[in-house]
């Protein structure tokens, strides 16, 4: 590492510090941002981020900046890393969203797409904590109207 | 105690995915599954079934699925497009593959050539030449189609303007037996059956119809790439008669690009079975030369696009022994490569099948259940057309 090496200090919705090297920080748009237009004074607030989240948004930052890390071993570290409860999960994505990471938001929507995957609308309603709030004439009707996907 | 309680909290919290996540999740689905959620609650609905969303879902491409499309009727024509669910289940710790066949939506076309039905962005575009041309446009995952008709004219692209947010078609037309004139149509809505012209008429200086027999264009955010091909070659000055032409979306101008089967085939035409097409291979377009001889050995190159106008300096050889594999159907020139699909290069063979080349592992499979007349790859799905009439009939109008 060359001594320009920078580091920002990253400060979490708990309270929590993360000294974090810039070069990896600034995969997230909304710090690269800030860096950009020199509004970095010492420590950075991350208000939509709890510890336990950042601390796999760095983990996941690490190994992607890794330098000359295969892709099949990239592949391989992000199906182990979306391995989580769906609650991690979502944290994860508001995360980055939040922190604007068009790549880590991509995997993971997909891996909340894969989960949704031939699962009848019972199943995803169970899964995702979601009322089901249609009449029964309403789910005819609309069952009526694609038939095929349901046989 | 604490930690359920804190799971707890995270789960009702999970309830609060902002709208324009949710998209994104949902377009990464199949129509399937995307017709199965709109079950799930109103705001999933809701979501589903806006015209926007649609848009998203077509220009995001969705989960890969197998689609078919069947010509139908002897009276009555159209196509109809089935989705062949493709999954695995486990029965006993041993995984099994299962498939059902679902029809979805029926295009209702006249008459038409499978041949010239090209996918573009999500969308189907099918020319057909009746007394009268006429085209439509047919989005398979809504069902809904667009059918109009401009005196003469071709439309040769379909494309997504990346600024304006609409679609866009190129139309094109003969003046005289050399001139033409391309015109720009933009396709206000697919789904409110509107076509407006973009300004008048503007001249070419070349050549820019693609001709049955090559490959349909490939349209990047930026960019349109097709074939075109020469009616009469000029003999030996070193021109082979196909030309790769450009069209730049933002400025709307028109690029001829040399290519590297130009030298390749002045030295091979004569001989062999020569076949070039262009292809998109994992976002970058690539440019395939296919020869074969009558022992069914096919013998692939394959060149990059590295920037704008230049290709790689050296290709990718593939050869293939088509004979191990067992194909339906006699020997015959109709095959091309249509495209990748999950690193795999499809190869559609007329009345023998579709193949697949796995360009990592380098093996090369049948694809079972697409024995086909033409493939196509659609919004990262592949297409087969079957039952193709062998005598075009002309349209009752």
């Amino acid at each position: 590492m060359s001594s320009s090496t920078k580091f920002l200090t990253l400060k979490t919705n708990d309270k929590e510090e993360f000294v974090l090297d810039e070069a990896i920080a600034i995969r997230s748009q909304t710090i690269k941002n800030m860096v950009e237009d020199d509004c970095v004074s010492n420590v950075i607030p991350l208000p939509n981020v709890d510890s336990k989240t950042m601390i796999k948004v760095i983990e996941y930052w690490k190994k992607h900046s890794e330098e000359g890390i295969s892709k099949d071993k990239l592949m391989d570290f992000d199906k182990a890393f979306v391995k989580v409860d769906q609650s991690i999960l979502y944290a994860l994505i508001l995360a980055a969203n939040f922190l604007n990471d068009a790549e880590m938001l991509d995997m993971i929507c997909q891996e909340v797409a894969n989960r949704i995957k031939g699962k009848t609308p019972e199943e995803i309603r169970k899964e995702f904590n979601i009322e089901n709030d249609f009449t029964p004439e309403e789910e005819e009707e609309i069952r009526n109207e694609n038939v095929w996907a349901f046989e | 105690m604490f930690s359920s309680c804190l799971f707890c909290f995270q789960v009702n919290k999970s309830l609060f995915l902002p709208d324009d996540i949710l998209v994104k999740i949902l377009c990464g689905l199949s129509a399937e599954d995307l017709l199965r959620c709109q079950l799930v609650c109103k705001k999933w609905n809701c979501l589903i079934s806006t015209p926007q969303f649609n848009d998203m879902y077509l220009n995001g491409g969705a989960a890969v699925r197998r689609v078919i499309v069947r010509q139908y009727g002897k009276e009555e024509w159209g196509i109809n497009i089935l989705f062949i669910d493709d999954w695995y289940k486990k029965s006993r710790g041993i995984f099994k593959r299962k498939k059902k066949l679902r029809r979805t939506c029926t295009c209702e076309v006249l008459n038409c050539s499978l041949s010239d039905i090209f996918s573009y962005h999500g969308l189907l575009l099918v020319i057909y030449y009746g007394s009268q041309m006429r085209h439509v446009i047919f989005n398979p995952i809504t069902g809904v189609q667009l059918s109009f008709q401009i005196p003469h004219t071709t439309v040769i692209a379909l494309y997504y303007h990346p600024v304006h947010k609409e679609y866009y078609g190129i139309g094109g037309r003969y003046l005289g037996t050399t001139d033409q004139e391309f015109i720009l149509l933009r396709i206000r809505s697919v789904l409110s059956n509107e076509v407006d012209f973009e300004r008048g008429w503007r001249k070419l200086n070349y050549m820019l119809f693609p001709t049955p027999t090559c490959p349909a264009p490939i349209v990047k955010t930026d960019a349109i790439y097709w074939m075109a091909e020469q009616m009469h070659p000029s003999g030996n000055d070193g021109c082979c008669g196909v030309y790769v032409i450009v069209f730049d979306i933002k400025k709307e101008e028109f690029h001829v690009i040399s290519h590297p089967g130009e030298r390749y085939c002045c030295q091979v035409l004569e001989q062999e079975n020569v076949r070039m097409d262009l292809i998109e291979k994992e976002k970058v377009l690539s440019f395939c030369v296919m020869t074969f001889d009558a022992e069914e050995i096919v013998k692939l190159e394959l060149w990059d696009l590295e920037d704008e106008y230049r290709w790689s300096s050296s290709s990718e050889t593939i050869i293939l022994d088509t004979k191990l594999y067992h194909l339906n159907g006699s020997f015959n020139l109709a095959v091309r490569v249509v495209g990748m699909l999950n690193g795999e290069l499809i190869i559609s063979w007329l009345r023998r099948g579709v193949l697949a080349y796995h360009l990592q592992r380098r093996t090369l499979r049948v694809l079972d259940g697409l024995r086909g007349a033409h493939a196509l790859i659609h919004n990262k799905t592949t297409f087969t057309f079957k039952g193709i009439p062998k005598i075009m009939n002309t349209p009752h109008i």
